[in-house]
C-alpha cells in the first residue's frame, strides 16, 4: 500500500513537473514565434523601404529614358510610382512600429513628394519638346539632391530598422537557446521520469512477482502441507496396515515364510525364525532351500521344497506327511505345510508363501491316541471278555450247583414218598429237612441266578396274554394252605374290569407269589393278608398289603438291597431269601412298570404297591 | 415187554436216581456215562427213549443227539433232555434237535417218569 502512495506521489509530481517543463516549451515557443515574426516584420519593413528606393530609382531612371529619347514606355515605372507612391509610404508607416524610423518616414514624405513634383516638370517639359527647359531643369541638380536626400533618410530608416532587426535577432538567438535548455532539461527531466518509472515499475513488478511467487509459494506450500497430510495419514492408514499385517504375522500359530519370485526368502514370522532358527535379517534375499531344509522322516533323504513347485505353476502345494525340518541348529521337527502362490493385481505370480507348523507334539499326540485308542479296546475286548466269563461263570454255577442239588433233593424226596420201603417217623423228619433245606438252597440259586441276568440285562422277557383275574387268584390258592396253617384272614379285592396285560407269565406269577409270601411270612397268626387290583390308566395296579412286622423307616432303603430281613419273631431266617422283593422290583421294572413298598412303621403292617403296563415295552 | 429207556449222565447220582425212578416206573434201563457210549448203547440197544445230560465229559449231549439223527437205526429215537443249564442260549440248541424234550434239573421225583414217557410215541 505504501508503496502504492509513493508511487502515485511520485506519478503526480512528475506529472506536474512535465506539465511545467511543457509550459515552459510553450511559453518559449511562443517567444521565439514572437521574435520570428518581429523579425520577419522587420524584414519586410526593411525590403518595403529598399523597395521604395528602387522604385524611386527606376522612376527617375525612367525620367531619364524619357527625357533622352521621348518615348512613353519609359514613363511606365515613373507612374507606377506617381500613382502608388503615397499607398506605399502608408503601408510602411503603419508597418513600422519605431517612432524614431517614423520620424525619417515624416522626412521623407515631403522629399517624395518635391522629387516627384521635380520629375513631373521635367517630364512636362520634355512633352512640349522643351529640350532646353528639360536640361536646365536637369543641370540645376535639384533633382539630384532631393534623391540623395531621399536615399539619406531611407538609409537612416533602414539603419534603424536593421538595428531593430538584430536586437530581435538577438531575442530570437536567446529564445532558441532557451527552448535548447528547456529542451534538454525536459528531455533529461523525461528521461529521468523515464527511468524513475522504468525503476518504479521495475520495483513495483519486482514486489508483485515477489508477491505472486509468495503466494504462488504460499498456495504450493499448503498444497504441499495437504499432500503432506494425506502422505502423513496414508502413512499412519500403511503403518497401521503394515502393524496390523505384522501383528496378525506375529501371531498367527503357524510359521510363515515368504520368498519372492525366484524364491529367495522375503519374510519370516517369528515362529519361522524359531523353527528354522534364521532370523529374518540373516534369512532375507537367501535361497528358501537354505532356509527351510525339509527331509522325508523315514528315507532321510532331502524332500523337494513346494515353493519351486508353487512358483513355476501358480499351484497350491502341500507337504508329504512325515516330513522333518531341519533347523540351522540341526534341531529336527516334524512339520505339516502348505505353499501357495502370491499374485500380483495382475494376477502373475510374484512369490510364494509358505505356511508350517511343528506337528511334533501333534504327531506325540497321534501315537499317544493311537495307543490310548488301542487299549481302549483292549479295555473293551476284556470288558466284553469279563462279561462273557460272568454270563460263563453264572451259567456254569448254576449247572454246576444244581447237578449235586438234584441228586440232593432227588434221592430226599424218594425217601420221603418211601419208595423203596418206609422210613420211621425219625428218619422220615430228617430227610424232609434236607429235603427243604436243598429246595431253599435251589430257591436262593435261582434268584441270584435272575438278579444276575437282570444286572447283566440278560434277562428276556416271554410276553404273552395274561388273564390277570384268573391268575391273580390262582397264585392266592397256591398260599392258601400257609394261609390257613397261620390262621390268617386273606382279602382279595380283585376289580371286575381287570384287563387282560401282555407280559411274561413266569415273571408275574413269581413276583406275585414272592409278594403273597412275605406277606404271610411277615405277619402273625391271626393278622389280616389281603390283594387288591384295578385298571389304572393304561395298566393295572396290584396292591399286596399285611397287618404284619411292617418295616422301620430307618430300613426302608436296605430292604432292596438284597439279602436284607426283618428279623421278627414270627418267622425263622431259614424261610425267606432276602431276593424276593429286590427281584420283585426289577422284574416290574423290566415290565415297564412301578414298584413301592409303603410302611407307616414297625409293627404297622406294610402294602407292596406296583403297577404293570396293559401291554410292556419289552419284546422277546 | 418193558420199555427200554436209555440215560446218559457223568454225574453218577443222577444216573442212579434217574435209573432209580424210570425202574421204578416199569422201564428198562441203560446206562452210560458218556456220549460214546451213550451213542453205541444206542446203537446196540435201540431204546424207546433216551434220557440225556447236555453237559458230557468227551462231547455235548445235543451233538450226540445229531450223530444219532443221522444214523438211519437212531434217527427216529425221541431224546429227553435232562440238564441243569437253564440259561435260555442254551435252549435254542436243544430245540433243534428233533424230536426232541427238555427236562431242567433238579428233577421232580414225583413226576419224573411221567414226563420222560410222554415224549414217547
Amino acid at each position: 500500500m505504501k508503496n502504492t502512495h509513493k508511487f502515485v506521489a511520485s506519478l503526480g509530481g512528475a506529472f506536474l513537473l512535465v506539465t511545467l517543463g511543457v509550459l515552459v516549451l510553450f511559453w518559449t515557443f511562443g517567444q521565439m514565434k514572437e521574435a520570428a515574426e518581429d523579425r520577419s516584420h522587420t524584414k519586410i519593413v526593411i525590403s518595403s523601404a529598399d523597395d521604395l528606393l528602387s522604385e524611386l530609382r527606376d522612376a527617375e531612371t525612367g525620367q531619364r529614358g524619357y527625357s533622352l529619347t521621348g518615348d512613353e514606355a519609359y514613363l511606365e515605372p515613373y507612374l507606377a510610382v506617381r500613382d502608388g507612391f503615397s499607398s506605399h509610404l502608408k503601408e510602411l508607416r503603419q508597418l513600422t512600429l519605431i517612432s524614431a524610423a517614423q520620424k525619417h518616414l515624416d522626412t521623407i514624405a515631403p522629399l517624395i513628394d518635391a522629387k516627384l513634383v521635380e520629375m513631373a516638370r521635367v517630364i512636362e517639359l520634355r512633352r512640349n519638346q522643351d529640350m532646353t527647359g528639360v536640361l536646365s531643369a536637369v543641370g540645376s541638380g535639384q533633382g539630384k539632391r532631393l534623391m540623395d536626400s531621399i536615399r539619406t533618410e531611407i538609409i537612416s530608416f533602414v539603419r534603424i530598422e536593421e538595428a531593430e532587426l538584430a536586437q530581435h535577432e538577438a531575442e530570437f538567438q536567446a529564445n532558441m537557446r532557451r527552448l535548447f535548455t528547456v529542451i534538454v532539461i525536459a528531455s533529461l527531466l523525461i528521461l529521468m521520469l523515464a527511468l524513475l518509472f522504468g525503476y518504479l515499475i521495475y520495483r513495483e513488478t519486482q514486489h508483485r512477482l515477489k508477491k505472486l511467487a509468495l503466494l504462488q509459494t504460499q498456495h504450493l506450500l499448503e498444497i504441499q502441507e495437504g499432500t503432506n497430510k494425506q502422505l502423513q495419514q496414508a502413512n499412519v492408514t500403511l503403518q497401521v496396515s503394515e502393524e496390523k499385517l505384522a501383528v496378525t504375522l506375529n501371531s498367527i500359530g503357524d510359521a510363515v515364510m515368504a520368498t519372492d519370485a525366484e524364491g529367495h526368502v522375503t519374510l519370516l514370522n517369528p515362529l519361522a525364525e524359531q523353527l528354522t532358527g534364521w532370523t529374518q535379517a540373516e534369512a532375507a534375499g537367501r535361497p528358501v532351500e537354505e532356509i527351510f531344509r525339509i527331509i522325508n522322516q523315514e528315507t532321510r533323504q532331502p524332500s523337494t521344497i513346494p515353493v519351486k513347485e508353487t512358483l513355476a505353476h501358480g499351484t497350491i502345494q502341500g507337504l508329504a506327511n512325515h516330513t522333518l525340518l531341519i533347523a540351522r541348529d540341526g534341531r529336527e521337527y516334524a512339520i505339516a505345510d502348505s505353499c501357495a502362490p502370491i499374485r500380483n493385481r495382475d494376477g502373475e505370480v510374484v512369490g510364494a508363501v509358505l505356511v508350517f507348523r511343528d506337528v511334533t507334539e501333534q504327531m506325540e499326540m497321534e501315537i499317544g491316541l493311537e495307543k490310548a485308542h488301542e487299549e481302549l479296546k483292549e479295555l473293551t475286548c476284556e470288558l466284553k471278555r469279563a462279561a462273557r466269563a460272568k454270563s460263563e461263570f453264572l451259567a456254569n454255577m448254576s449247572h454246576e450247583l444244581r447237578t449235586p442239588l438234584n441228586s440232593i433233593n432227588g434221592f430226599s424226596e424218594v425217601l420221603c414218598d418211601e419208595t423203596f420201603g418206609p422210613l420211621n417217623e425219625k428218619q422220615k423228619k430228617y430227610v424232609n429237612n434236607v429235603l427243604t433245606s436243598g429246595k431253599h438252597l435251589l430257591l436262593l440259586i435261582n434268584q441270584i441266578l435272575d438278579m444276575a441276568k437282570v444286572e447283566a440285562g440278560k434277562m428276556n422277557l416271554a410276553l404273552s396274554s395274561l388273564p390277570m383275574k384268573s391268575l391273580l387268584n390262582d397264585i392266592s390258592l397256591l398260599v392258601a394252605d400257609m394261609v390257613g396253617k397261620k390262621e390268617l384272614q386273606m382279602v382279595l379285592d380283585i376289580a371286575e374290569d381287570l384287563p387282560n396285560i401282555e407280559a411274561d407269565e413266569l415273571k408275574v406269577k413269581q413276583i406275585i407269589y414272592n409278594l403273597l409270601s412275605n406277606a404271610v411270612k411277615f405277619t402273625p397268626e391271626g393278622g389280616k393278608i389281603g390283594m387288591g387290583a384295578k385298571k389304572v390308566g393304561s395298566g393295572i395296579e396290584v396292591v399286596v398289603w399285611d397287618t404284619g412286622v411292617g418295616i422301620a423307616s430307618e430300613n426302608m432303603e436296605k430292604i432292596f438291597e438284597g439279602f436284607f430281613r426283618v428279623d421278627t419273631p414270627y418267622s425263622r431266617v431259614t424261610e425267606g431269601t432276602g431276593l424276593g422283593l429286590p427281584l420283585s422290583k426289577k422284574l416290574v421294572e423290566l415290565h415297564g412298570g412301578k414298584f413301592s413298598v409303603e410302611s407307616e412303621g414297625l409293627n404297622k403292617g406294610a402294602s407292596v404297591r406296583f403297577t404293570l403296563p396293559v401291554v410292556s415295552s419289552r419284546e422277546v | 415187554m418193558a420199555m427200554k429207556a436209555l440215560v446218559v449222565d457223568d454225574n453218577g447220582n443222577n444216573l442212579l436216581l434217574e435209573k432209580d425212578l424210570l425202574e421204578v416206573a416199569g422201564f428198562e434201563v441203560f446206562e452210560a456215562e458218556n456220549a460214546s457210549d451213550g451213542i453205541a448203547v444206542a446203537r446196540k440197544e435201540k431204546p424207546d427213549i433216551i434220557v440225556m445230560d447236555v453237559r458230557l465229559p468227551d462231547m455235548l449231549g445235543t451233538a450226540a443227539a445229531m450223530i444219532l439223527r443221522q444214523d438211519k437205526e437212531t434217527q427216529d429215537i425221541p431224546i429227553v433232555f435232562v440238564t441243569a443249564s437253564v440259561m435260555a442260549d442254551g435252549r435254542a440248541v436243544i430245540d433243534a434237535v428233533p424230536n426232541s424234550g427238555f427236562i431242567g434239573k433238579p428233577i421232580n421225583t414225583r413226576t419224573f417218569a411221567k414226563e420222560v414217557s410222554q415224549f414217547i410215541r
